[in-house]
This record gives structure tokens, sequence and C-alpha cells, in this order.
């Protein structure tokens, strides 16, 4: 059963298109992974969904149309993003940060649960609950964040490079966490370079290469792929076959 | 959790309830001198509370001295036209701040910090032209006063200006409880993440800046019939502007408490070196300058925080040590969460 069907979706910033015509599905209580290098458009189509810019194309999000919802209710409708780069509220403390994470109408009645929850997922931040979030290591930064989107009851959590900037140790642990999130019945979508770590929690992926989707197959398909190593490397032949020559003609 | 939040209510509730007894009771019985002091704090009061909540939602002003103007006018003009007294004009004064603050919002839009600053000083300077330009309506550069028989005794005038001031002190006080305080907060600290988490920045701004105007324009209508006189340069002077951030910068920035503190610290050091310094020329600005400067070099958090510092290495001092009155207080942190 579908829960996200993005149909050809196109996004950008101002006169530059960042994502042109993608379309990718997520079922409930799938985890499926985004992956791609650096400017493949990962975060862009991350920013369309959840509203911070503008974007045409088909989007219906349990049956409704996404693209209809001003951003800050598409929260309430049960989409929530775990931002890149975390942007925890660096002056609030751990516990207020959580529950601005749940600020919606319909999230604030399961407010007491979902901390319970939490905590229990992250007991760290039982420890730091009183502490300033920006003194906070990034990993733990990581584990506020995700736990600040948990808190919105969503239905789909969308993760954006959770592994950002974090030393390896950690990275092992923030997905020891998400796979925990995955046992239950949200539905993840996932955006990631760390196409390693990503495949391992994911049941299905999609491969952005320059704005387009370039392949799609299951997890274990797509580790043993060889496309998506170029879609990493060889962005230029990919482009090239794509039709697009400027990067080419800017070599000669 | 509930017992605390309880507590840090009650002790916020009572500070503002003492603050109140102590600025509105003696401006029955006190002799002119100490009712001007009173009155300068209330009116300071008003314009530190107004600020640190457009601060406290990451919205630098520069534009006080707007909000403070059309205050002044609304007050002034519908009492000479109409004879009203000065409770009464209070209200269209108040509404035209908020409606002030509601149209600044809609014009800035998302603008945010320099930006957002700079649009407010055009604002306040846009409006002082425009009031110097309007002679028929404000009286222009001549200046209009305020109808003597109108003008109350001085103990009003400062019982109704501690009121109003207390009762500015009492709502920010109540709105650090609310979600909207939190919302405002998360506003400061990142917008997108804020607006991801389904809260509307817009909404939350416009309502911010009409709370913060109107109290503004409060204060500004106040110290109009303080005056009884009006003129551009007075009612939209800069000083309003640069007098409403001192207040909190050096009381401590982003709390109720810290705009309190540097509202009475700062009409202390005025007074203090007026009184010690008066008798050269200059020399008083000087020393009040150089205090200022210190304060606030030595002092980023404020005076507040300073507190704020001192009582927790008291509390960690008592904790170290291991009296038995620091055990019980972790206890209760233990079985809060649960």
């Amino acid at each position: 059963m579908t829960l996200l069907s993005v149909r050809n979706l196109t996004a950008g910033y101002g006169d530059v298109i960042a994502v042109r015509d993608i379309s990718f599905e997520v079922g409930k209580g799938e985890v499926v992974c985004l992956i791609g290098a650096n400017g493949a458009g990962k975060t862009t189509t991350m920013a369309a969904l959840s509203g911070l810019i503008k974007a045409t194309g088909a989007v219906t999000f349990d049956g409704e149309d996404l693209l209809k919802i001003p951003s800050h209710q598409r929260v309430a409708s049960g989409i929530s993003l775990c931002p890149e780069g975390r942007k925890v509220f660096p002056s609030l403390t751990v516990e207020e940060n959580l529950y601005l994470g749940s600020f919606n109408p319909n999230a604030r009645r399961y407010r007491a649960r979902k901390l319970d929850e939490v905590y229990e997922l992250f007991p760290i931040l039982v420890e730091r609950r009183r502490q300033q979030a920006g003194l906070m290591s990034g990993g733990e930064q990581q584990m506020l964040a995700l736990g600040r989107a948990l808190m919105a009851s969503p239905k789909l959590l969308m993760l954006d490079e959770p592994s950002m900037g974090l030393a390896p140790r950690i990275v092992m642990s923030v997905y020891d966490a998400i796979q925990r999130v995955a046992k239950s019945d949200i539905s993840i979508l996932l955006v990631e370079q760390n196409t390693v770590a990503a495949l391992e929690v994911s049941s299905r992926g999609y491969v952005l290469a320059a704005g387009q989707i370039v392949q799609e197959d299951t997890a274990e398909g797509l580790r043993a792929s060889t496309k998506m190593q170029d879609a990493f490397i060889g962005i230029a032949d990919l482009l090239e076959k794509a039709g697009g020559a400027h990067v080419a003609s800017s070599e000669s | 959790m509930k017992a605390r939040f309880r507590a840090a209510l009650t002790i916020g509730n009572v500070s503002v309830f003492l603050l109140g007894l102590i600025l509105i009771v003696p401006t029955l019985y006190v002799p002119p001198v100490w009712n001007d002091w009173i009155f300068r704090i209330s009116m300071l009061l008003l314009l530190s509370v107004s600020w640190n909540l457009m601060a406290s939602t990451g919205l630098i002003s520069l534009g006080h001295a707007g909000f403070w103007g059309v205050g002044t006018y609304a007050a002034l003009l519908c009492g000479n036209k109409y004879g009203l007294p000065l409770i009464v004009v209070l209200i269209p004064a108040t509404l035209c701040g908020a409606l002030l603050g509601v149209l600044l919002a809609v014009a800035t839009g998302r603008l945010r910090g320099v930006y957002f600053a700079i649009c407010t000083l055009a604002m306040a300077e846009g409006l002082r032209v425009s009031a110097l330009m309007l002679p028929k309506i404000t009286g222009g550069a001549a200046g209009i006063f305020l109808r003597p028989e109108l003008r109350p005794s001085l103990n009003v005038l400062c019982f109704i200006a501690t009121c109003v001031a207390t009762l500015s002190v009492a709502i920010a006080q109540y709105l650090t409880h609310t979600p909207f305080y939190y919302a405002c907060r998360a506003i400061r600290n990142h917008e997108t993440a804020a607006q991801m988490l389904g809260i509307d920045p817009r909404r939350y701004r416009m309502v911010v800046l009409a709370l913060s105007g109107a109290m503004t324009s409060a204060g500004g209508g106040i110290g109009a019939w303080y005056g009884g006189y009006l003129d551009p340069m007075v009612a939209f002077s800069f000083m309003i502007t640069v007098q409403s951030q001192i207040a909190p910068i050096l009381g401590g920035m982003y709390s109720v408490a810290g705009a309190v503190l540097g509202s009475g610290v700062i009409i202390a050091l005025q007074e203090a070196t007026r009184i010690w310094f008066g008798d050269q020329e200059g020399v008083s600005q000087l020393v009040f300058g150089c205090i200022l400067v210190f304060g606030i070099l030595f002092m980023p958090q404020g005076v507040y925080g300073l507190i704020l510092r001192a009582w927790k290495n008291i509390d960690e001092n008592r904790q170290m040590r291991g009296s038995p009155k620091a055990a019980p207080a972790q206890n209760m942190n233990a079985g809060e969460r649960k």
C-alpha cells in the first residue's frame, strides 16, 4: 500500500532547477532510501516535500495532495522531516526541543507517550534533558533531531543525511536507532551519501544523479550494481547519456 | 516535570506581584522626586519588556521610537479633540500601536536580522518625517500642547503608569509559560526548522509585533500626558529606540527578569551619576557611558545572567559538599521523569 507517491516532481531555487521530473514512492511501513552524490538533488527533494521550497508535479501523501498544503501544516498531516545538519534549537533545552516536535495540535495529544518512547529510544537524551541542545556533541544532536521528528507522531519520517559530520562509530549508533524506528509501523524516506549505511536499513532505493533518478532497485540489487558507483564517480558519463553535454564542453 | 513547572510559575508570579506592589503603592504617597523616578522606571519597563519580547523572537527592533510616537500622537490628539481622560485615550493609543505592529509584520514579510532592523528604523524615521509634514494634524514642527485641564495630578499619572507597566511585565511573564513563547524561541533559533515542526512564523511574528507595538504605544500615550507637549522630534526621538534596547541588553537579553532588572539598573545609574558627578558639566554622562560599556563588555549575559551563574555556583558547591538539602532535590528530579 502506497503512503507517499511522487510523480514528476520538479523543484529548484529561483531559475535553477535542481531536480527534474523525478518519480518515486514509499509504501506503508517501508524504508526507502534516496542515494546520490553531492548536488544530486537529494536535499532539494526533501525541501520540496516538506514545503520549504516551491515545487511542481503530483505528490500524494496518504490520499492528500501534499503540494496544496502549506508547509507548517504538512507536519500535522503526518509527515515529519529530520533536517540535514540537524538544526536543533541551540539555546533551548533538550526537553524543550522535544516538546516543540509535538507542537502541532494533532501530535500534542500524544506528547507524554511519545516523550517516553523517544527517551527509551535514546537514553542519552534523558541524561541531557535540562542541557542546552547547542552544547551537545554532534551525535547527541542528531539523536535529538531524530527524537524531535518522532515527537510529531509521523506516518512518514524523512531523514536527511543522518550520518552527516559524524564519526563512524556514532553513525553506527544513529543507524541502530533508525533500525529500531523502522521496526515500528513508521515509514522512512532516507536520504544519504553514506550508501553502505543507508542500504543496510532500507528495503528499496533510488539513485539520484544530477537531479534525475537513474536507477531504482531493491537494496541487494543496488549493492551489487555498478551503475550506482557511476552515479558517484562518473557523473559526466551519466550526464552525457542523459543529453547534457555542458560538463564535457567545459573541459575542452 | 509538573511540580517544577509550578514552582517556577510561582517564583515568577510572586516577583511580578512584588514588583507591582513596590511600584504602584508608593505613587500615591511619596514626594514628587520619587514619583519622577518611579515614572521613568515604569516607562523604561514598558519599552524594555516590549523590545525584549521582539528580541526573543529574533526580531531586533531599531524602531521602537515609531511605536512610541504613534502612541503619543494617538493619545494626545484624541484627548485634545474629545476632552477624554488619560485612561480612555490609552485604548486608541494601544490599538494604534498594535495596528502599526501588524502592518510592520505584513510589510517586512520574512525579513530577518539586520534587514528587519533596518526596516524598523526606516519605519520610525518615516513616521517622524510624516508627522513633520502633516502640520494640520500633528502641529508640525511647532508642536502641540495637551489641554491643561486634562492633565491629572502627578500621583494619578504615576499610578496609571505603574499599573500599565506592571500589566505589561505580567503579560510577558505569563507568556513565558505558554507554547506561544516556545514557538517564538524556536523561530529565533531556526526559522525553517520551526516551520517544519508546524509553526507558522508569519502568524507568530504578527502577534509578537502587535503585542510589542501595543505595549510601547501605551507607554507613549502616558509619556505624552506626562510631558504635556509634543513635536515630531520629541515623539519619535531616537533616544527612545536606544533606551528600549540598552535596558534589556544590560539586564540580560531574552528574559523578562533581565529586562526588568535592566530598567531598574539604568535609571539607578543615571540618577546616581547625575547626583554624584552632576556639578561638573558632562562628567556624569561620561561615567554613565563608561559603566554601560564595561558592564556590557564584562557581563555579556547581563545582570540577570550574572545572578543566575552565582546562584548555580552556590547550588553546585552545596551539592559537592553533599549537604542533606541537595539530596532530596536530586530524588525529586529522578522522580519527575517517568
